[in-house]
């Protein structure tokens, strides 16, 4: 699955001498096959995974939190304030410390933890806002959150971020700008171990606080103050989803970029199968949405074979269809 | 034991919406709010539904001060149906109805018993596997009162339970209004104190032990149909001209425009 060419017979082999048990096999080739295996494709097949499972679940948690089956972290400006605040640590960390000074394994895992924070820092601060601004009284139906001004705000958000983002560039070197324009267009090809721990802290951490609001997320669908005549403590969960999703698309940002709209379709094709329930509705997002980046990866390294697409853009070109024909739905459905 | 409101006020955009309001609900007791469209009407309900706090007064639930209620136990006690919610997800009714029994813990089998109970009781059993987003507005509305009488089903460990329906027969037709009539009788003789926002007068003197007429925030009639709904109270309030007559078959007042 990939442009250099490795038998069943030897994946199998290679995975019984990761577990040690295959003393067998060896030679100067199979060396080499194990290399790619577990130094490239092992550490790229669990990014993928984790990366699809927490963008899925994150999207499937805010469109339970935005009341709307639109609200996706790349259409709403999440993923663009993520990966602006990534940006600025790409730009300003070497700075502020004088470049060469951090380098080596240290400073490897010191910029990806910086980056993390900054993605972090700048998804929430774009939930926050465009929270704030689509469910403003006024706005729409009462307890309703306004599907345009949802998407306005999202669209204003990526256009802020996209200028800070072409401002960091202007000034960026050229190893800054490489690192910038990986984060805009979403891919998998530097992953590495420590980027697959950090993907997994976080599934664990979007799992542990997520999964049980289930009930919680079905009610907040009837509206702020349904919810809470229903016993829930929705400021609690507001804070509890808005803080977990910026955590999960700040990390998968910062490790892979802005992969768009994994996080739209993966909960919607769940729905269709299973219904709304989010007790349901959160494991099989998540189930599915690894599975989905999974074969979206394999099949951008496959299509243009020996070179690769990143994997950004064929989600995009798989998902933006969708989204089309979404917004029509809606939009017959009055909503 | 009550749900009392002691001399609220309201101001929302320095704009008085109600001042020092009294308003007192029993256990087992039907009270009607009406009044003019813009009369404080829903913010008296939404006060006394905690949903937004009072500028000036106190508003207590069983004795307790009303913020001072934990979420859940407030949920076990208290339930409210607003005029309008909006729910763009295809939650089958059943699914919705269920929603009702989000605060308490009663097990899955007991919940689907009262779902189904509560879904008979407004008369939409059949609707059970619909889609709710399918529903007529009528029915949609059946669907949400049915989700919070299952809400309020069972007594609460936590005192008397009430009950806050803001018009609740806004889209229904005349059958529907009379079973939703029914429906708060049987709970305000289950013990719950049911207080309900309605537009017809004639829909409340059926209905209610006590009526309340507000204007413009301000409480102008309150006590027994009888003693609310005549000619010079209603035309001061609503400032047209009535006739009050009495209902040929019950005993209450039935108002007619004149």
């Amino acid at each position: 699955m990939g442009p250099v060419a490795i038998s069943p017979t030897v994946l199998g082999e290679a995975v019984a001498t990761l577990l040690g048990v295959n003393p067998a096999s060896s030679g100067p080739e199979f060396e080499r096959q194990l290399l790619i295996l577990s130094a490239l494709r092992l550490p790229r097949l669990l990014l993928a995974a984790l990366v699809g499972a927490c963008l899925a679940l994150c999207g499937g948690a805010m469109q339970g939190l935005f009341r709307n089956p639109l609200a996706d972290p790349s259409l709403i400006g999440v993923s663009a304030g993520a990966s602006l605040g990534a940006s600025l640590v790409i730009v300003l960390v070497p700075a502020l410390l004088g470049s060469g000074v951090i380098d080596g394994a240290m400073g490897e895992t010191l910029s990806l933890s910086l980056m993390v924070g900054g993605a972090f820092m700048g998804g929430s601060l774009a939930v926050l806002l465009v929270y704030r601004l689509a469910t403003a009284p006024g706005v729409g139906a009462p307890g309703s959150t306004s599907i345009a001004t949802m998407l306005l705000a999202g669209i204003a958000i990526s256009a802020l971020a996209g200028a800070g983002n072409s401002l960091l560039s202007f000034y960026a070197d050229n190893e800054m700008l490489r690192r910038i324009s990986l984060w805009q267009m979403g891919r998998l090809d530097g992953a590495d171990w420590p980027r697959v721990a950090l993907a997994a802290t976080a599934l664990g951490l979007l799992l542990v606080g997520l999964l049980g609001q289930g009930r919680a997320l079905n009610a907040l669908l009837l509206g702020e103050s349904q919810a809470r005549y229903l016993g829930i403590n929705v400021e609690h969960l507001k804070r509890r989803v808005i803080l977990l999703t910026a955590l999960g698309v700040g990390v998968t940002v910062a490790v892979a970029g802005a992969i768009a709209f994994v996080g739209l379709v993966v909960p919607h094709i769940v729905r269709l199968l299973i219904g709304p329930d989010h007790r349901f509705l959160l494991p099989a997002s998540t189930l599915l949405g690894s599975a989905l980046l999974v074969v979206a990866d394999i099949l951008s390294r496959l299509v243009v074979a020996p070179a690769e697409l990143p994997v950004g853009i064929v989600t995009a070109l798989l998902g933006v269809p969708f989204f089309f024909s979404l917004l029509l739905r809606q939009r017959r459905g009055g909503a | 034991m009550a749900l009392r409101a002691e001399g609220v006020s309201l101001s929302i955009h320095h704009k008085r919406l109600l001042q020092s309001t009294d308003f007192c609900l029993e256990g087992g007791e039907i009270v009607a709010i009406c009044g003019p469209n813009g009369a404080g009407k829903s913010s008296l309900l939404r006060l006394l539904s905690a949903d937004i706090h009072a500028s000036g007064g106190r508003v207590s639930l069983n004795d307790r001060p009303l913020a001072s209620w934990a979420a859940r136990a407030r949920a076990q006690t208290l339930g409210v149906l607003s005029q309008q919610t909006s729910l763009s997800f295809a939650f089958s009714v059943e699914e919705v109805v269920t929603l009702g029994r989000t605060p308490h813990a009663s097990g899955r089998q007991r919940d689907q018993q009262i779902v189904t109970a509560a879904l008979r009781a407004v008369a939409s059993v059949h609707l059970r596997t619909r889609c709710y987003t399918d529903l007529s507005g009528g029915e949609q509305q059946r669907v949400q009162l049915a989700r919070v009488l299952a809400q309020l089903w069972e007594p609460s460990p936590h005192g008397e339970r009430f009950l806050l329906l803001d018009e609740p027969t806004a889209s229904l037709d005349l059958a529907h209004q009379a079973l939703v009539l029914d429906v708060v009788k049987d709970f305000a003789a289950q013990g719950v104190g049911v207080c309900l926002v309605v537009h017809d007068l004639n829909l409340a003197a059926r209905c209610a032990d006590r009526l309340l007429l507000l204007r413009e925030g301000d409480i102008v009639a309150a006590g027994s149909p009888v003693e609310v709904l005549t000619e010079a109270t209603l035309q001061a309030v609503f400032d047209v001209k009535v006739q009050v007559l009495t209902h040929p078959q019950r005993a209450v007042p039935l108002v007619v425009q004149a």
